[in-house]
Formats: structure tokens, C-alpha cells, sequence
């Protein structure tokens, strides 16, 4: 999900509890907590079945109802940054909004110049339409002479290869898109 | 020499918030292209928003990305920036940061890393500040090694003592002891602190005041040699020694302690080395006698009410001097005038024990109207980020006269329009604040805060 799209899901339920809710309960105007909440709720419930997209969290206020959501598949850009950059580190591995939602993509660990081969003269780690299994090496970035592996999460086959080699990247660019294969 | 209008082609800005957008300001101005590196949670930022090249650094995690050396210079690299502009906190006063740009040939905005580390030491910045005549308060100028060590040495310069982390600095890493029995619980305690948040277990002991005013000298040094202050700021409205609010020129400081506190600072500044922008910290006591407590080798968040009284670019200033340029002015072309006051507005819930209550802004106004300034990088619909820190604005109000800028400060804050879903904001407690007879008396200390919570919390 993109933060028009949180901006609007937030819009969408503030607007269901009423903005000005906090201060009518204030005020003694709302009468009828449960009410809010079933509210709240329902809508909750709707917006849900509606996006499945990759909501962490969000927690709505509304006088005494606070209602808190949180969607399982989260984005992990967070979540998988490497903390020491000269091991070998799984690339963040995000599926980016609009593009096929069975691909993956294996992102730019950190900020550098990305290498599709270990040599200048040898030949690429993957190329489209190879198989890659996961934990397999895919390329390199290279930061302040330090040369990162960059590693699948995902074993499947090669579908797209948007950055070309030396190629200046940035944290979290995708380097490669995997349609993943079932593993059996 | 590069001509002093234009101090570089291009520069890096490492850090966000309002402070980028500051630096990118100044940089702008100076015609200076501008590199803003930033973190996935700051993608759309107003920095962001207006440099001309932008490089994504890292996730949300300042470990990962602000903090990250070899990403930051990475981004500098490959955007071809000459220099690096570190605001404030970061990597602003790591000196192998500092070793690191220089070894790759980019220049960090900042004073020398050899500089750098000797005064953010505390205990060697006490010794260099001995060496430049420099008044401290009673204290050990080495690191004590041993609890037995340490109490004795509290024991010789008297009680109240403050232990306090070599290597600390932001408020954080120190402990007030009042009686000898409480020594060994907060020697054990500062010690375990110091070595979680900076690796670094030397402490320190020295008097602790009471009653003091935490004064401070604005100092601007080039590589030609010449050291200039740009007066004082008074900055003992604070909550657990994180300031609040800020002004220059300090009020009811006599101008004999003013000019000496200033050619204190010139001298120990020569003696050092300095080179930049940085800030002499000192407490004042009742009877004006001041103390050396510790340098900010950075721009500080309250630079804006020197530049309001001097009429001098602070920032543009760090820029032209980190390019070789000599000051275009002397100690006696500074000239003050006014008085103006700075409140940093957080994201923070006063009746709430100050906690962090961040969120998405549906409302954000800021005050408008003659002499007042507001450094901020917030919008409505912005979403502000848990990770950082909760400084949303700087609000800053220039008068000829101190009344005058406080009545101007309770104006402006009362314009401030901020509101989201479970957003506070300390915008009120602040206004109040400005608004206490005490504070507009001057006669206010670092106790201030605690003095109005404690009687708030009596009230209810």
C-alpha cells in the first residue's frame, strides 16, 4: 500500500467515528459507546476484507473507543536492513504497489553500485529466465569499497532485471523480480 | 581560495527534520545544490521535497541509515557532493566520521575530528578548558577508576556532587548526589549508563549547583585564525536537562560577565583549535559567577535567536568557513539587538509525564505575523514518524525588548493550530509557561519546570 492509500483508509474510518467525536463525548452528546464501537468495527471489518494490503498498525481514537488494527503481511523494509554490512544479508524482499503481486522483488540492501557479475569479465550471477534458489547469490553492492552479496528470499524464476550492471542503486531499490516456485 | 558567495557546488545534508530544510535553506540562498539522504520513513519530507537530488539511505532505523557512515558517504560519493552537513546529532560530533570524510576527500561541516574528540570528552575538554583559564566548577580532571576513588574525591569537593559519563553529553549519563550515602548507588548507576549508551564507563564527579542558569556563548572560528563569539543564549527552561525554551542575549546578566564569559570563550576556542560553529555551555550561579560545563562541537537547535539578534547566517556561515573562507567580520562588527525567544514545540503529551504521542497531523498552522520565525519540516497530513525525535517546530519571536518578545512568543503560540488522531502537543504548556511571572521577571532557573509540574500536580 502506498500512504495515499493508509491516508485514505485513516480518512475513511476517522470519518466513520465522527472527528469530532472526542469532544461530543466531552460534551455529554454521545450517549451510546457500544454503538461507536460496532461502528468502529464494522468498519474495520469492511476495510480489511476490502484491501488486504500490508497495514502494520493503526490505532483510531474516538472518547473512549479506541479501536487498534494491524495487517499480518507487513512491509518488511524495515525489517531486514543488514546490520553488519560485510556478512552476507538477505535483501529486503518488497513487493512493490502496482507491479504483479506474485512477483518479489530482491532490493538493494544499502545505498552503492550494484554488480550483476563478481568480475568484471565473468559471467552474471542470474539472468532473466533463470531458476534462483533462496540464499542464492544474485549480485553485489558495492558501498565505501565494501562488497555486499546481495541474496534471494525467494526461490523461483528470474522474470526481470531493471537495473543494469555499475549502476548506482539506493536502499530498498528493486534489483531483480522473482515469480516464486512452489516448493514441493 | 573558492569565492565566499558561493562555498561549494554541491552539498550532502545528513540528517532530517527541521534541520535539513534549514541547512538545504541557507544552501539555496547560497546557490549551493543540494543532496538530501534520507531514510525510507522520510521519503516524502519536506527536505526531501525540495532538494535537487535526493538518495535514500537506509530504513526507518537511524542506526541504518542517519547513523550509517558508509551509506551517507556512499550518497555523497556517487551525488559528487564536496561536503556534508551533519545538523545537529547524527553523526554531527562523531569524530571518525569526521576521519572518514576527510580520508575520502569530502568536507564535513564541523570543527577538526582531533578537535572534535578532545572536547567531547568531557574530562579532556575539562583539562583544555584548565589549560585556557577557563573557570570550572570543583571537580576531578581526570576520569575517576574506582567507586573508593570517586567518593573520595566527592568527599573533598563537597556535597552536592553531579557524576557524570566522560563521554556523555544531551542530558543523558549523569546522576546528582546530596548526601554521601546515595554516592555508591549513583557512581554504579552512571557507570552501567555510560557503558550501554556510549561504550564508554569513565565518569566523572564535579559540584553540582542548585540554583543555576544554564548560559551559553555562540562561538564562529574559520582556518585563518580568527574566533568570534556571537553573544550568549539562556537556556535554563528544562525538563530533565533537555532544553525548552531558549533566548539570546541571557537576561539580567551583568555586560562585565557577558564580555567575560565571551573572551573566555575566544580564548579557550584559540587555544583548542576550534574551527566552525559551536557553543560554550556554562551554569551561572546567584552571584554570577560562571562555569564551564561543556562544548556542542555543532549547530544547536537555538541558533535561531542568535541569528535573530545578530543578523548573521549561522549556517551560511559554517559553510563559507568549512570552505577556507576567512570571517567577513571582527568581534567588533558583532552588535546585538533585541531580545529573541525560541520554543521548541514536540510531539510530546505534558499531562501525560511528556510521553512521545506521535501521529497523522489533519490540522498544522503555524503562527504567522512581524518578527516571528518557525523552522519546521511538518505539513498537514504529515505523518510524523515514531522513530525520531518528537521536535515538530521551532517557534522564535524577536522584539526590541525582552517584554516585547514574550508578548509576541504568547501570541504566536497561540496561533499554533496542530491536531491529529492522538497527537499532543506541548504547545500550551508552553504558552503557560512564557506566561509565568517568574519567567517574564527573569528570575527564573533550571528548576522552573519541575517547580510548575510539581504545582500542577499538588493542584489536582
Amino acid at each position: 500500500m502506498t500512504d495515499g492509500d493508509y491516508a485514505r483508509l485513516e480518512d475513511e474510518l476517522e470519518r466513520a467515528l465522527d472527528p469530532d467525536s472526542e469532544e461530543a463525548w466531552d460534551r455529554g452528546h454521545v450517549s451510546d459507546p457500544g454503538g461507536l464501537l460496532a461502528q468502529a468495527r464494522s468498519t474495520a471489518v469492511r476495510l480489511v476484507s476490502e484491501s488486504g494490503g500490508s497495514l502494520r498498525s493503526m490505532v483510531v481514537r474516538a472518547g473512549p473507543v479506541a479501536l487498534e488494527l494491524n495487517w499480518a503481511d507487513s512491509a518488511p523494509a524495515e525489517a531486514s536492513a543488514p546490520a553488519d554490512p560485510v556478512r552476507a544479508t538477505a535483501a529486503p524482499d518488497v513487493p512493490i504497489a502496482g507491479s504483479d503481486p506474485e512477483l518479489t522483488h530482491v532490493c538493494a540492501p544499502l545505498v552503492g553500485v550494484f554488480y550483476l557479475a563478481p568480475g568484471p569479465d565473468q559471467p552474471p550471477f542470474v539472468r532473466v529466465g533463470d531458476t534462483v534458489a533462496s540464499g542464492q547469490q544474485v549480485g553485489i553492492v558495492e558501498a565505501m569499497k565494501l562488497m555486499v552479496p546481495v541474496e534471494a528470499t525467494t526461490s523461483g524464476i528470474v522474470t526481470e532485471m531493471p537495473v543494469a550492471d555499475a549502476e548506482s542503486v539506493e536502499y530498498g531499490q528493486a534489483l531483480l523480480a522473482v515469480r516464486p516456485v512452489e516448493q514441493s | 581560495m573558492i569565492p565566499r558567495d558561493r562555498p561549494f557546488d554541491t552539498i550532502l545534508v545528513a540528517n532530517r527534520g527541521e534541520i535539513a530544510l534549514r541547512v538545504l535553506r541557507s544552501c539555496r540562498e547560497l546557490g549551493v545544490r543540494v543532496v538530501v539522504a534520507h531514510s525510507t520513513a522520510d521519503a516524502d519530507s519536506a527536505a526531501v521535497r525540495y532538494a535537487d537530488t535526493t538518495v535514500c539511505i537506509g530504513p526507518p532505523a537511524a542506526g541504518k541509515s542517519y547513523l550509517n557512515r558508509a551509506a551517507v558517504l556512499e550518497a555523497a560519493k556517487r551525488t559528487g557532493a564536496q561536503a556534508i552537513h551533519p545538523g545537529y546529532g547524527f553523526l554531527s560530533e562523531h569524530p571518525d566520521f569526521a576521519e572518514a570524510c576527510e580520508a575520502e576527500g569530502v568536507v564535513f561541516v564541523g570543527p577538526p575530528a582531533e578537535v572534535m574528540m578532545r572536547l567531547g570528552d568531557k574530562v579532556a575538554a575539562r583539562s583544555s578548558m584548565a589549560e585556557a583559564g577557563v573557570p570550572m566548577l570543583p571537580g576531578t580532571l581526570h576520569p575517576v577508576t574506582s567507586e573508593q576513588q570517586a567518593a573520595e574525591a566527592a568527599a573533598e569537593i563537597g556535597y552536592p556532587v553531579i557524576v557524570k559519563a566522560a563521554a556523555g553529553g544531551g542530558g543523558r549519563g549523569m546522576h546528582v548526589v546530596h548526601d554521601p550515602d546515595e554516592f555508591s548507588e549513583a557512581y554504579r548507576r552512571t557507570t552501567a549508563t555510560a557503558r550501554t549508551l556510549f561504550g564508554d564507563g569513565r565518569v566523572y564527579v564535579e559540584r553540582y549547583l542548585a540554583s543555576a542558569r544554564h548560559v551559553e556563548v555562540q562561538l564562529l572560528c574559520d582556518t585563518h585564525g580568527n574566533a568570534v563569539h556571537l553573544g550568549d543564549r539562556d537556556c535554563s527552561v528544562q525538563r530533565r536537562h533537555q532544553k525548552l525554551v531558549e533566548e539570546a542575549p541571557a537576561p539580567g546578566l551583568p555586560d562585565e560577565v557577558r564580555d567575560r564569559m565571551g573572551d573566555d570563550v575566544v580564548r579557550a576556542a584559540l587555544v583548542t583549535g576550534y574551527v566552525g560553529a559551536g557553543t560554550f555551555e556554562f551554569l551561572v550561579d546567584d552571584e554570577f559567577n560562571h562555569y564551564f560545563m561543556e562544548v556542542n562541537c555543532r549547530i544547536q537547535v537555538e541558533h535561531p535567536v542568535t541569528e535573530m539578534v545578530t543578523g548573521i547566517d549561522l549556517v551560511a556561515e559554517q559553510l563559507h568557513v568549512a570552505a577556507g573562507a576567512a570571517l567577513p567580520f571582527g568581534q567588533d562588527d558583532v552588535r546585538m539587538t533585541g531580545t529573541a525567544v525560541e520554543c521548541r514545540v514536540n510531539a510530546e503529551d505534558p499531562d501525560s509525564d511528556f510521553r512521545p504521542a506521535a501521529g497523522l497531523l489533519s490540522e498544522f498552522t503555524p503562527p504567522g505575523g512581524a518578527f516571528v520565525r518557525v523552522d519546521t519540516h511538518c505539513r498537514p497530513h504529515y505523518r510524523i514518524p515514531a522513530e525520531y525525535d518528537s521536535l515538530l517546530a521551532k517557534v522564535a519571536a524577536w522584539a526590541p525588548d525582552r517584554a516585547g518578545a514574550l508578548a509576541r512568543m504568547h501570541r504566536a503560540l497561540g496561533e499554533f493550530d496542530i491536531a491529529g488522531t492522538g497527537v499532543h502537543t506541548t504547545t500550551r504548556f508552553l504558552r503557560n509557561l512564557i506566561g509565568q511571572p517568574v519567567f517574564a521577571r527573569a528570575e527564573h532557573d533550571t528548576g522552573l519546570v519541575t517547580a510548575i509540574l510539581s504545582e500542577r500536580t499538588q493542584r489536582s
